[in-house]
């Protein structure tokens, strides 16, 4: 097993900062994702790991080594690409025994070892009946196993995944990530998973790295970034339904959105501020709990714009002051286009952001 | 209606085309009175024969006829065009997929390079040759099988390298990253991962610069003199005791000289099909 530290490292293309003194900790066998937006340099650091890429700045280790002078080939880590990067021109099992075949004189493993080893990936994978057909002949989802099961074949220490499943029908993909997370446990070592999709990388990892712009935003349990967003920008990114985002200021004790005022657990952070505008307070959708309009309990009230149903609930949109406001309900309350609900925000679940900073007010 | 014009359009079409093919082909069965008789025109070969083969393979027996005093044994321009056109096409290939491979996947030279080589193709041979027939007399290649080669592949790599060039870049790089991040090196990438998969493009640029320097035909003319004259060259200069041009024998040895490419092209027909429409991954 390998643990992987990441320190200060920094990568630039020209003039651009791809990756910007990025610090994180990956413990022992532990399912990390990288997630963010396209360009948020989440690939350029997956490949700064695996060594195909090289750092302008900084540096990273497995365990406690530094890897800047450990060649690619050394450094023991299976990398599932993107497109696969399967080779079409070689059946299934050659794909599988490629790795095995391409090691350095002294390391040489003979015939019936890697005979051994592919069929026992080939299984893992799923893929023990189709070893002897063309790798050029493969559907996408089998692809997806030969890449898998080629990252595998080398009993690494480290895995590394790059947008592994972007490319599968939607129905495949929740196979594969429940498939995933099985082998993961199976073979018990480190992984690094790439995506730009939050429902992936909640749904499967230990661990999320939330990147923006070369950046680091958040790093924590996917708990940690649901429940305690860091910044705007994850508070936004994570989370199925859009989040909530209504103008706010404190005075008297109290958030003030539009009508409604929301009591403030510790005042002192608040009242450290000058002035109290200049806030953002967010909701999460699944969070609001609708009551009747006018009522004493609703912290606001807004008109209902769209009902989305999206099967096991709906998503109602309104509107309250012209800002959007979402909320989930159970289905078997769908209210009416145009009727008043009254909202209420219990103030344990509502985030507040300094404007001028993005960042979480605590 | 329709049909009826396109169907009378090809077939004039094929005629136009067709024909020389045709005239060429029966040629080379036509026995000498049938060559060229004067005043009539023989469309196909009454008394055919293999006579004209046999005489520009020098395997015909001297004693049996009478016009065998003239010796029309192409053997030697044959044996020239395979060693030039081969060794030419084997220099531009290995230069020019390496430098292809270069430039496709590290942008070796910076963006102008591919230009600038193509560029080396611009200047119609016929302008250059004069000069190169001063430099290699100079550097003592002019008339040696060494200085056809080295023009024969300096005059093809451009189109080797845009033709391959194009084929690399079809490949995606991580084919190459995921080839060393199991532990190849980057040649081994390159000769286990990455040329296996332009096979056919490797193929089909291999047949049309071997057609190139096959048919050649000026640079010949000016670099060579009777020792390594090629078959092309030497197809010209066949003519009779009496100086009449030997139009049977020309037409067997074109017939000859049309067979390398038919035959090369047949035999990777295969690859050129899949060269053209293969993809390296399905997106």
């Amino acid at each position: 097993m390998s643990s992987i530290t990441l320190k200060s490292l920094t990568k630039q293309f020209g003039t651009l900062k791809a990756v910007d003194s990025l610090d994180i900790e990956v413990p022992h066998g532990s399912f990390t994702a990288l997630l963010g937006p396209s360009g948020c340099g989440k690939t350029t650091t997956m490949n700064m790991i695996s060594g195909l890429e090289r750092p302008t700045a900084g540096e990273v280790f497995f365990d406690e080594r530094p890897m800047s002078k450990v060649p690619i080939g050394d450094r023991n880590v299976g990398f599932v690409f993107q497109n696969y990067a399967i080779f079409t021109h070689m059946s299934v099992y050659e794909n599988l025994a490629f790795g095995l075949k391409s090691q350095r004189r002294r390391a040489r493993v003979d015939k019936s070892e890697i005979d051994a080893r592919v069929k026992e990936v080939a299984h893992t994978v799923g893929l023990a009946a189709a070893l002897d057909r063309p790798a050029a002949r493969l559907s996408v989802n089998d692809l997806q196993k030969v890449a898998l099961g080629r990252s595998m074949i080398m009993r690494p220490t480290i895995f590394l995944l790059d947008e592994p499943f972007s490319n599968l029908d939607s129905a495949f993909r929740a196979y594969m990530r429940a498939e995933l997370k099985r082998i993961q446990h199976e073979v018990g070592q480190t992984m690094v998973y790439v995506t730009h999709d939050q429902v992936e990388a909640m749904g499967m990892a230990d661990r999320i790295a939330v990147m923006n712009q070369g950046e680091l935003q958040q790093y924590g349990s996917p708990d940690d970034l649901y429940e305690r967003p860091a910044n705007t920008f994850v508070a936004r990114f994570i989370g199925s339904v859009l989040n909530n985002f209504l103008p706010a200021r404190y005075a008297d004790g109290a958030l003030h959105l539009g009508e409604g005022t929301v009591e403030v657990g510790d005042r002192s952070v608040y009242e450290r501020r000058d002035g109290g505008a200049g806030l953002t307070a967010t909701i999460r959708p699944e969070r609001v709990r609708v009551v009747e309009a006018g009522s004493s309990e609703a912290t606001i009230s807004g008109q209902v714009t769209l009902v989305e149903p999206l099967g096991p609930k709906d998503v109602v949109h309104l509107e309250h002051q012209g800002t959007a406001v979402r909320v989930v309900v159970p289905p078997d309350s769908r209210p009416a286009i145009g009727s008043a609900l009254g909202l209420y925000f219990d103030p344990a679940q509502v985030h507040v952001f300094d404007d001028a900073t993005g960042l979480a007010v605590r | 209606m329709k049909t009826a014009l396109r169907a009378g359009a090809i077939a004039i079409y094929g005629a136009v085309f067709g024909f020389p093919l045709y005239w060429v082909i029966t040629m080379a069965f036509k026995p000498k009175v049938e060559e060229n008789p004067p005043g009539i025109t023989v469309w196909y070969p009454h008394a055919p024969t293999l006579k004209n083969f046999k005489d520009v393979l020098g395997i015909s027996d001297p004693g049996a006829s009478i016009f065998a005093q003239q010796d029309f044994s192409a053997l030697t321009p044959l044996k020239n065009s395979f060693l030039a056109a081969g060794g030419g096409t084997l220099l531009a290939l290995v230069v020019g997929v390496f430098a292809a491979y270069g430039i496709a996947r590290f942008r070796a030279g910076g963006s102008q390079l591919p230009f600038q080589i193509l560029q080396l193709r611009m200047f119609p041979p016929a302008a250059v040759v004069i000069p190169l027939y001063f430099m290699f007399v100079y550097l003592h290649l002019w008339n040696t099988l060494e200085g056809l080669i080295i023009i024969y592949g300096a005059v093809t790599f451009p189109f080797v390298v845009w033709l391959m060039r194009s084929f690399f870049q079809d490949v995606p790089r991580e084919i190459s990253e995921a080839a060393i991040v199991d532990g190849c090196t980057q040649w081994g990438a390159f000769f286990k991962a990455v040329l296996p998969m332009v096979k056919g493009g490797l193929a089909a640029t291999a047949l049309f610069v071997f057609i190139l320097n096959w048919s050649d035909y000026l640079i010949v003319l000016v670099m060579t003199q009777d020792k390594w004259t090629t078959a092309p060259l030497f197809l010209s200069t066949m003519s009779g005791g009496a100086g009449g041009q030997e139009y049977a024998h020309q037409a067997a040895l074109a017939v000859l000289l049309i067979l390398p490419p038919a035959i090369l092209g047949l035999s990777i027909q295969k690859y050129l099909v899949r060269g053209l429409t293969f993809g390296a991954i399905k997106r």
